[in-house]
């Protein structure tokens, strides 16, 4: 490569990831002569270079960040394995292949939604198992229906007299809590159903696949506004977080960042708890599933 | 007075036998640590520059990088590893400047605007404080797989090995995942193209 070629920049750039890795996974011990000739042919290589380690150390410092959603991430990540390689594990790659297929035929065959008629606990084991989606804890709810443990429904937000403001300050929650990475978002039309609804947290999770269950009330009063939220664990109907505020109008936007960053906060936190549960749920799940034909 | 003198003569004597000396046995562990600091310093203060955007700032850790490296317990004897530690301690030092900076409310922008600099925009790498959200929001925009095993690198320091057994995958996959993310972030660091 010759530097006076203005397209060997890119490609230069394009290299210094694959270069790193090279190294650091330490699959060839010869890498690191190789390294040291490249970065040394052109300032742009030693440039990206830099860019890559960069990366790496602000990384880093972000997953050590315990208020950052990328630190639960990475806690999560490292003790729970995926769906994929427990099976794998469990079963070996002949084992899971048949599975696969098994859920195939059955989901060809059956056409009726999940939570209508609750399927044989061997079949949604093997259901929960054989998808392979990464490795996001699950939670099996009293009724036996296994919901994604970062999956949160905002229940319509109730308002006593004009709605505009309740619908508006519940589609701004539901926009801030969509863009929290690890959190999944069931609001808009899937929950139009359970405004003002008596039914359990149980249930409603178990209908709407989901762990946490936030609902709020808004009251308008002189210019002044009172917002009564909650989060409820399906699982268990237990409240994990409520909020009584009172605020100016004007101060709208700060209730919403408020609420959206704590109840983040409480499904975050608690899901690295329901990790535990997880684990076991798909041990006994998978070990009822595999030890009956 | 003539022990004075005597004095003076003597060390101006053992000022000039000096260079005839044998040199110091050194420990070739330091030895290599210069080798690499001096080759690498050009590199390293233009990188703390674009970093930190004060000179002054960049010099004293780059100063402080060399401290900490000699002061560093066994690293291995590879020109190219040692490269990768200064840097890692400089971006370090960089960023706990940094949040101090930060914390004493200090203002720099004026200043990292009129710095003038030779580097072409196109090749400089974003200031700190930008970098960091760089990071965050590419690893953010991340598939998840890709995500989680830049993480488990980095932060939980799993080996590519406990990483592929953790996804059920091979080890070419996790070094494919890894390169993904990091190429990702190292491009976005490019001044000049922000997300």
């Amino acid at each position: 490569m010759k530097p006076s070629d203005a397209k060997d920049t890119d490609a230069g750039a394009d290299a210094a990831a694959a270069w790193f890795v090279r190294v650091d996974s330490g699959s060839e011990p010869a890498a690191d002569a190789a390294l040291a000739d490249w970065l040394a042919e052109r300032p742009a290589n030693e440039r990206a270079m830099q860019r890559v380690e960069l990366a790496v150390e602000l990384g880093r410092r972000l997953a050590a960040d315990p208020a950052h959603a990328l630190h639960a991430e990475a806690a999560r990540a490292a003790r729970y394995p995926s769906r994929r390689a427990l099976l794998v594990r469990t079963l070996g790659w002949s084992g899971a292949l048949a599975a696969g297929l098994l859920v195939a035929i059955w989901m060809a065959r059956s056409a009726s939604p999940p939570a209508a008629t609750p399927e044989p606990v061997a079949m949604r084991a093997a259901l929960l198992v054989a998808i392979d989606a990464p490795s996001n804890p699950v939670v099996v709810l009293p009724s036996g229906v296994v919901v994604d443990a970062s999956a949160v429904a905002v229940l319509p937000f109730a308002a006593a007299g004009d709605s505009t403001l309740a619908r508006g300050l519940e589609r701004e929650v539901v926009a801030a809590l969509r863009s929290v990475p690890g959190l999944y978002v069931v609001a808009d039309g899937a929950v139009q159903a359970y405004a003002y609804s008596e039914l359990a947290p149980a249930e409603i999770g178990a209908q709407l696949g989901a762990r946490g269950i936030v609902d709020a009330a808004i009251v308008l009063i002189d210019g002044r506004v009172r917002v009564s939220a909650r989060l409820r664990e399906a699982a268990t109907g237990a409240t994990l977080w409520q909020s009584d505020v009172e605020r100016s109008i004007d101060d709208l936007r700060a209730v919403r960042d408020e609420l959206a960053e704590q109840v983040a906060a409480a499904m975050l936190d608690s899901s690295l708890r329901a990790d535990a549960r997880a684990d076991d749920a798909i041990a006994t799940l998978a070990a009822v599933s595999y030890s009956q034909p | 007075m003539t022990t004075n003198k005597a004095v003076a003569a003597k060390a101006h004597r053992r000022m000039v036998e000096q260079p005839k000396m044998p040199p110091a046995p050194q420990n070739p562990q330091s030895e290599l640590i210069t080798r690499v600091f001096v080759r690498f310093q050009r590199s390293l203060l233009r990188y703390l520059r674009d970093l930190l955007s004060r000179r002054e700032d960049a010099e004293d850790v780059a100063q402080e990088t060399y401290v900490r490296l000699v002061g560093a317990g066994p690293l291995e004897p590879s020109e190219v590893r040692v490269r990768a530690f200064m840097f890692k301690v400089a971006t370090n030092l960089a960023y706990d400047r940094f949040r101090q900076r930060r914390s004493r409310g200090q203002q720099d922008d004026t200043e990292l605007a009129a710095l003038p600099d030779d580097t072409p925009p196109a090749e400089r790498i974003v200031a700190i404080e930008q970098s960091l959200g760089i990071v965050e929001r590419t690893l953010l925009g991340l598939p998840m797989r890709c995500r989680q095993v830049f993480l488990l690198r980095v932060s939980a320091e799993l080996s590519y090995e406990a990483i592929a057994e953790r996804f059920g995958v091979s080890k070419r996959t996790v070094e494919r995942e890894m390169q993904t993310a990091l190429d990702a972030c190292q491009r976005n660091l490019k001044e000049g193209d922000l997300p």
